[in-house]
């Protein structure tokens, strides 16, 4: 899928409601709502071919929880930015589109707290049983902690 | 009949990382296979926020052992991307140079340990025997066997001499040679072919849906390769073919890999025949202008994606990797579904897996009672103390003498 070719079908098919921007060759962008993101993800997989869903991406934007969807056919490499709530940050689960995103949303839950709604399997997958409910390492509030151990010395 | 469930790992059936299964079994039929990753997670991608680009470079090369350069690459892609710089020529074709031995060695590795798991333990050690020429040619050019650290950002930090070309071109004539003989074996082979033919399932709709990668992806006949589709470094100018089987098994993932050892040799002759001469490198700044950027790179495995996230400062805001074994997960747990135990060695070999991670917890479970027991570090570390007691030895951490800080704890 060429660039121009996407542009234009959006175009088409959606009119003004979404707006394929592209900073770089093969790397689109376009922001939805989370409302809208069932939707767009369906007819992307259905009628244009995005049936690759390469990662979800998690960012603490400050104000806001930003997940990026990046799936591909082919060629480029499209990204779908959606914006959450820290107050509520709640995602459809994606994985009746792709399948393969399952992995994703779990770690997604576990690095950033966002609960994705409907997930067939939420359990934790990246972080240990035992680690404590409600910290989530990738946020911005959790801060990295760890020290370089020093050189060992001779002898020891 | 009911079904079993059978815990294996967290070590590995197959090669020695951690991660953990769980079969449901039906006789020595698999029912259903449950995957639990994440036990050596180390925090590389918050590791990244701390550290600025030239260090994250170094960082980015340890997620992996086997892919170091395919790490670094789409890291340094990343950063030239919000540099907006532009690498020199002679820099592209290095990184591709080395980015095809890498494939070389780590698809002998896999053909390797392949052998191993089906029994076949003469190809185990002639492919790698035949990966110790690939990693000495690396460790000449580039000063070690597989941190290679090659990359930089704005190009390589090493040129490659006119003296280390042909020394390459005649480890690359061995090795040609020697891919012919594998390409024979792997299509010829009866036994061989025999024991993989058949095993592991993934129909090429369960390759698409489940967003299988790499050889996995091509072996059902999914025609992706990054290097084609988007090319980076100097793909774009150099000719190959993709190679895709569509017999949906493992034979067919060790079809695919032979064959593209041979399309790896063929590369890596022709950039040795056609390298531009110039520079190898352009100074970047230490602080990375705001802004995003996406890099893909074909690794041996699969594609790695990376994600970078710069905020102006000499640090990254954030970093987001994702590795080819990751994505071929959701398949392998597909392929694992209705074969027989003996098989899931070779099968879960077949993604050529790296679980790049450290032990944070264990699971016990113990059979005559059905006890299902999560132990913390304090606990494990007791639980070890009292075991070490009750066999009569004195643990380690209450004896005297000069003992290594890492080993008091236990």
């Amino acid at each position: 899928m060429t660039d121009d070719i996407l542009q234009t079908k959006v175009k088409e098919h959606f009119g003004d409601r979404f707006t394929v921007t592209i900073p770089h060759p093969n790397r689109a962008w376009i922001t939805v709502s989370v409302e809208e993101l069932p939707e767009l993800a369906k007819w992307l997989k259905d009628d244009l071919g995005y049936y690759h869903c390469s990662t979800i991406t998690g960012l603490d934007s400050g104000e806001v929880f930003e997940a990026l969807y990046h799936v591909t056919a082919g060629a480029g490499e499209l990204t779908l930015r959606v914006a959450v709530p820290k107050t509520n940050p709640h995602l459809p689960t994606l994985t009746a589109i792709w399948p393969g995103a399952i992995l994703y949303e779990r770690e997604l839950q576990d690095m950033f707290g966002l609960v994705i709604d409907g997930h067939p399997d939420p359990r934790r997958y990246v972080l240990p049983e035992d680690w404590p409910d409600g910290v989530y390492p990738l946020r911005k509030d959790y801060v990295y902690t760890y020290q370089e151990a020093p050189p060992a010395k001779r002898g020891e | 009949m009911p079904t079993i469930k059978v815990p294996l790992g967290p070590q590995h059936p197959a090669l020695k990382e951690p991660e953990s299964f769980k079969f449901e079994l039906d006789g020595e039929r698999i029912v259903d296979v449950d995957v639990r990753m994440g036990y050596a997670h180390r925090g590389i991608e918050k590791g990244f926020e701390a550290r600025n680009f030239t260090q994250g470079i170094y960082l980015a090369e340890r997620i992996c052992g086997i892919c170091s350069h395919s790490h670094t690459t789409p890291f340094a892609q990343n950063a030239e991307e919000l540099l907006k710089l532009e690498i020199p020529p002679r820099a592209k074709w290095i990184r591709s140079l080395v980015g095809e031995l890498e494939r070389i060695h780590s698809h002998l590795l896999w053909l390797g340990v392949a052998g191993h798991e089906v029994g076949f333990d003469s190809l185990f050690m002639y492919t790698w025997r035949d990966r110790e020429l690939v990693l000495d040619m690396l460790e000449h050019i580039s000063g070690n066997r597989v941190h290679y650290g090659m990359n930089t950002i704005g190009g390589v930090r090493r040129d490659i001499s006119a003296e280390q070309v042909t020394k390459l071109k005649e480890m690359n004539d061995i090795v040609t040679a020697r891919t012919d003989y594998y390409i024979k074996m792997c299509t010829a082979e009866p036994t061989f072919m025999a024991r993989i033919s058949g095993v592991g399932p993934l129909t090429t709709q369960q390759a698409l849906d489940l967003n299988a990668v790499g050889p996995m992806a091509r072996a059902s006949g999914v025609k992706r390769d990054v290097r084609k589709d988007d090319p980076y470094a100097a793909y774009g100018e150099i000719p190959f073919d993709v190679i895709t089987a569509d017999s949906c098994d493992i034979l067919g993932r060790a079809v695919v890999r032979v064959f593209e050892l041979l399309q790896s040799v063929k590369i890596v002759d022709y950039i040795l025949k056609n390298m531009p001469a110039g520079d190898i490198k352009v100074k970047a700044p230490r602080k990375i202008p705001s802004g995003e950027a996406i890099a893909r790179y074909e690794a041996p495995r699969g594609e790695n994606i990376h994600f970078m996230k710069s905020n102006g400062t000499e640090k990254p805001d954030r970093v987001k990797v994702r590795a080819p074994t990751y994505a071929n997960m959701p398949a392998t747990i597909v392929s694992l579904r209705g074969g027989y135990v003996a098989d899931i060695p070779i099968t879960v070999a077949a993604i050529d897996p790296c679980f790049c991670c450290a032990d944070r917890m264990v699971r016990l479970v113990d059979p005559r009672k059905g006890r299902n027991d999560l132990l913390s570090w304090p606990q494990l570390q007791q639980y070890s103390r009292d075991w070490l007691r009750k066999m009569g030895t004195v643990p380690r951490s209450e004896r005297s003498g000069g003992l290594s800080p890492i080993f008091r704890g236990i």
